[in-house]
Parts: C-alpha cells; sequence; structure tokens
C-alpha cells in the first residue's frame, strides 16, 4: 500500500441498522488519480463513499485521510480536511437558487477564482444563478452538485454516479466536465456505467457483498470481459453504453 | 365600523403574540425536526424575566419608565435565549434523531419550567405594569384602541422582516433554509450543522421570551401558565402556515388572531377557539403540508 495515499481504508466494516453492508473494505487512492469504484447495484459502493464521510460511520476498521485518521471524525470536519462530495442523487437544495447553492457550498475564506473557475466550465450555471435548483432538469442539477463541490480548492473529490438518471447526450456531458477537472485532483468515481468508468478511470476497485475483490488499473477491467461478467454483471450493458455514448 | 376596527387590531395584536411565539418554533421544526413543546415556557420565563426586572424599578401599582421597559425586554430576550440554548445543547444534542426522546424530553422541561417559576413567583397572577403610553388609548377612525396594541403589531412586522432578510441574505439564513430541505447534505458541504441548531434554538427562544414581554404587556398580567396556553395556538399556527414557513406562520396568526376575534364578539365568546380548531382541521384535510408549508 502507498504510504502517500490521498485515502486509504483498511479492514471497514459498517452496517445500516442490522445490515451488514460493508465486510472489511480496503483499498487506497493514489493522488492525482481517478479510482473507480465498481460493482453491482447493492454491493456497498455508496455506503463506502458515506463512511469515509463519517455520514454512515464506520463501525470497525480505520479510514485514512490525507495522512490522518478520521474514522470516528464528524462529517463537516472531514469535509473541511479538503473533501468534495457529489451524493448519488445528486441532492440539489431545491428551494435555494443556483446561485445560492453555490454560495453556500462555498467554505469561508475559499478562493474567488473558483467560483470563475466553476462558471467558465458550467457557464449554463452562471446564467441560471437566479432560478430555483429544483426547476432544473437532471442533467443540470448534476452540473450543480459538481459544482459545489468545485468551488472549493479539495484535494480528494468524491463522486457518486453522476450518469445515473441520465439521458447518453447529457451523461457525454458529464464526462467532459469530469474529464476537464482531471488531473488538478484526486477522484474516487463510482460509476455503473462502465463506458464513463473506462473513459475517466486510471485505477480500479471491485467491490462485492461489501468486501473488495479487485484493485488494478481501469485498463485491466475494461479489457477483461470474464471480471465483468462476473463482479459488475454489466459486460453487455457497459459495452452497449459505450456505444451509445460514442 | 369603529367597533370593527377595534375587534380588527385587537385580533391583529393576538395575532403578533401568536407569530412572535410560533415563528421560533417553525424554525426550529423546519431546521430541525424537533417538536419543542418547552418553546412556551420560554414565553413565560421571558414575561417573569421583564416582569422582575419592571417590578424592580417600577413602584407598586405605577407605570414603568420607557426606559426600564426596554431594559424589561432586553432581559427577556436574554433569559429566552439562554433557557433555549441551554435546552438544545444540554437536553436535546445527545437525542437528535430520537423524536420521541425529544418530544418526552421537551414536554419535561417545558413542565419543569413552568412548575419553576409557580415555585419562584407563586401560582397567583401578577400585574404587568408598562410604560403610561403604552397603556393609554389612541382614537383610530372612531375606535379607542390601547397603544400596546399597536406596538405589538409594529413589533412582530419587524420581527418578520429581520426574519425574512435573515433567511435570505445572511449565511445562516441560506444554511437554515438548506438545512430544512437536506440537514445531511448541509453537513457533507463541511457546515456545522450542531451550530447551526443551537443558533436556530436561541433565536427561537429569543423571540419566544421577546413575545412574553409583549404578551403580559396585552394581557396586562401574567401567571406561570401564560406560555403554555398560547403553545397551544402557537402549534396550530405552525401547522396552518406549514411547518418552516416563516411567512406561513405570519399568514396563519393574522387569521387565527383574526377569527378568533370575530368569532367571539360577533357570534358567542366561547366560540373563539373552536373556531380555531375548526381552521386547523380544514388545513389538515384539504391542505396538510400547510398554507406555505414545502412539500416534505
Amino acid at each position: 500500500m502507498s504510504s502517500d495515499a490521498v485515502l486509504r481504508m483498511e479492514g471497514v466494516h459498517t452496517y445500516i441498522g442490522e445490515s451488514h453492508i460493508l465486510q472489511g473494505m480496503s483499498f487506497t487512492v493514489a493522488p492525482g488519480r481517478v479510482t473507480v469504484l465498481l460493482g453491482r447495484n447493492g454491493a456497498g459502493k455508496t455506503t463506502t463513499l458515506r463512511s469515509i464521510l463519517g455520514l454512515t460511520p464506520a463501525a470497525r476498521g480505520r479510514i485514512d485521510l490525507f495522512g490522518a485518521e478520521v474514522t470516528r471524525e464528524q462529517p463537516y470536519r472531514i469535509v473541511r480536511r479538503g473533501v468534495g462530495y457529489v451524493p448519488e442523487d445528486r441532492d440539489v437544495f431545491g428551494g435555494l437558487t443556483v446561485a445560492e447553492n453555490l454560495r453556500l457550498a462555498q467554505r469561508p475564506g475559499a478562493d474567488p477564482a473558483r467560483m470563475a473557475m466553476v462558471h467558465t466550465l458550467f457557464p449554463d450555471l452562471k446564467a441560471r444563478g437566479n432560478q430555483r435548483a429544483g426547476s432544473l432538469s437532471g442533467g443540470q442539477q448534476q452540473m450543480v452538485a459538481i459544482a459545489r463541490a468545485l468551488v472549493n480548492e479539495n484535494r480528494l473529490m468524491m463522486i457518486d454516479e453522476p450518469s445515473k438518471g441520465l439521458a447518453p447526450v447529457v451523461v457525454a456531458q458529464v464526462t467532459e466536465a469530469l474529464r476537464a477537472i482531471k488531473g488538478t485532483t484526486t477522484i474516487l468515481l463510482v460509476e455503473q456505467n462502465l463506458a464513463m468508468a473506462a473513459a475517466l478511470g486510471d485505477d480500479a476497485v471491485i467491490i462485492d457483498d461489501g468486501r473488495t475483490v479487485f484493485t488494478g488499473v481501469m485498463a485491466e477491467v475494461a479489457a477483461d470481459g470474464a471480471l465483468q461478467a462476473r463482479y459488475l454483471g454489466a459486460g453487455r450493458r457497459g459495452e452497449e453504453q459505450g456505444q451509445s455514448n460514442e | 365600523m369603529s367597533t370593527l376596527i377595534f375587534i380588527t387590531l385587537t385580533g391583529l395584536a393576538l395575532a403578533a403574540m401568536y407569530f412572535l411565539l410560533a415563528s421560533g418554533l417553525s424554525l426550529i421544526f423546519g431546521l430541525m425536526d424537533v417538536l419543542n413543546f418547552a418553546h412556551g415556557a420560554f414565553f413565560t420565563w421571558g414575561a417573569y424575566a421583564a416582569w422582575w426586572v419592571i417590578s424592580m424599578k417600577t413602584p407598586v401599582g405605577g407605570n414603568a419608565s420607557t426606559g426600564v421597559f426596554l431594559f424589561a425586554i432586553v432581559a427577556a430576550v436574554v433569559a429566552g435565549a439562554a433557557l433555549a440554548t441551554g435546552t438544545e445543547v444540554v437536553l436535546l444534542r445527545p437525542l437528535y434523531r430520537r423524536t420521541i426522546s425529544q418530544v418526552l424530553v421537551t414536554l419535561g422541561a417545558g413542565l419543569a419550567l413552568t412548575e419553576l417559576t409557580a415555585v419562584i413567583w407563586k401560582h397567583d397572577a401578577k400585574l404587568f405594569p408598562q410604560p403610561r403610553w403604552m397603556a393609554t388609548t389612541l382614537t383610530i377612525a372612531g375606535a379607542r384602541v390601547p397603544a400596546n396594541r399597536l406596538v405589538l403589531i409594529a413589533v412582530a412586522v419587524l420581527v418578520l422582516a429581520v426574519m425574512l432578510l435573515f433567511l435570505r441574505y445572511t449565511r445562516y439564513g441560506l444554511i437554515v433554509r438548506a438545512g430544512a430541505e437536506n440537514r445531511e447534505m448541509v453537513q457533507a458541504l463541511g457546515i456545522d450543522v450542531n451550530r447551526a441548531f443551537t443558533l436556530v434554538f436561541a433565536l427561537g427562544g429569543a423571540l419566544a421570551g421577546l413575545g412574553g414581554v409583549f404578551g403580559g404587556a396585552y394581557f396586562k398580567s401574567i401567571d406561570p401558565n401564560i406560555g403554555t396556553v398560547n403553545l397551544i395556538f402557537a402549534f396550530i399556527v405552525v401547522v396552518i402556515g406549514g411547518l418552516g414557513s416563516i411567512g406561513g406562520s405570519a399568514l396563519a396568526a393574522a387569521i387565527i388572531g383574526l377569527s378568533q376575534q370575530y368569532a367571539n364578539y360577533y357570534a358567542a365568546a366561547w366560540l373563539g377557539d373552536f373556531v380555531v380548531v375548526i381552521l386547523l382541521a380544514v388545513v389538515l384535510l384539504v391542505r396538510p403540508r400547510g398554507l406555505l408549508g414545502a412539500q416534505r
């Protein structure tokens, strides 16, 4: 395991009520790279991100972020260490305007240039600044969710299924946006869409039933149909999605 | 005509008092999902803190000076805010996400604080001195209206305006509005929600304390149950207005205060409270989220 890892999980067990979701998850995320977390529905991908953030705290095991243990820390303290989070269902504040969503996300002392950068990346959001976020389309809400994580200079971005529920043309736009920020920060990406994962990912971690079953490079997963069929059950779907996005 | 004006202004003054109590309740529920049954006690303690300050500086049976009354307002606001902060930090913080426990603990705290008031100041009602100019009557279109009714309405309108500006233009206002929608996501943006909880509780307590002072001036006397009695109507205001909506609370308070007064005067003295309950039932059946409440 890399000692300069941005994130390291070791033997993490997490429960939701009586359900034992993460059953000893272990993996690392290397700095500056895009690590894709893959697995079937219900494998524990979202719970992994929530455990890292402390939203669904780990019951056992250890989570290190930027070299410091954060296993028992409050979510807001973990985020303030430099983590941007884009949740699975986007969770924009529908009653707030687009500008208010971004202003709320901007932590005190944040570089104002970040907001300018976000508006350059998503010009539509600047134009719709006074529009209620709840009235935006799914794709636009996804842009808001990503932009919220970008208004601060985060050292780790955790993005949960950015393509979920979006039309292929919107998925392509989101992919382009993520490609634009790739290299500027470390990214931990949960994604079921193999084409998108392959387009963005450097490294891959596959989880199954709450356990890590594969760690390696993304190219290896993209090329291994048997691996996909065994753990993702999405080999053909991924190929189809890949074709539809091209 | 003069009677209608008198009844209307009295109804609006009653509405203003309900609003001062209900606005804090509504904010607390909106952000924290806490049904705070101790809120009436903050109102009572605000009223008694103000009475205590006034009675120290005012001869028995006399009028309070304006300066002393202003100082009493500060004391009431501080008492309400301090009690609310203590309740939130000591009693509620360990119980977040345990709804039934929260209800029981705020109910218990409310009863204990009310009983403590009776232990310290006895059960009998205390005359509530106010400045001479507030106790005098003004003639408006032929109606002779006590000045304290108009002051109460003005204070409530001012509080409503300040609250709306606070919610719209300050960072904490933004946090409160966002937290009412999705508290967890607010945390995930790196915001200390517990601090926002304490602030909202303190603000709600301060408003209840402020309501206590003007409630004392409105009724001209206070007793340990003044908060508990008015809390029932404040809860009805919050439900009719929409949980978490300050504008909704203002609108509902006006509807309830006016309905009560019109029904009491034009129909029968006992009918006012009954009309309020009917209004509550109609809103719950036709529009369960309240007049201006968001879909939850």
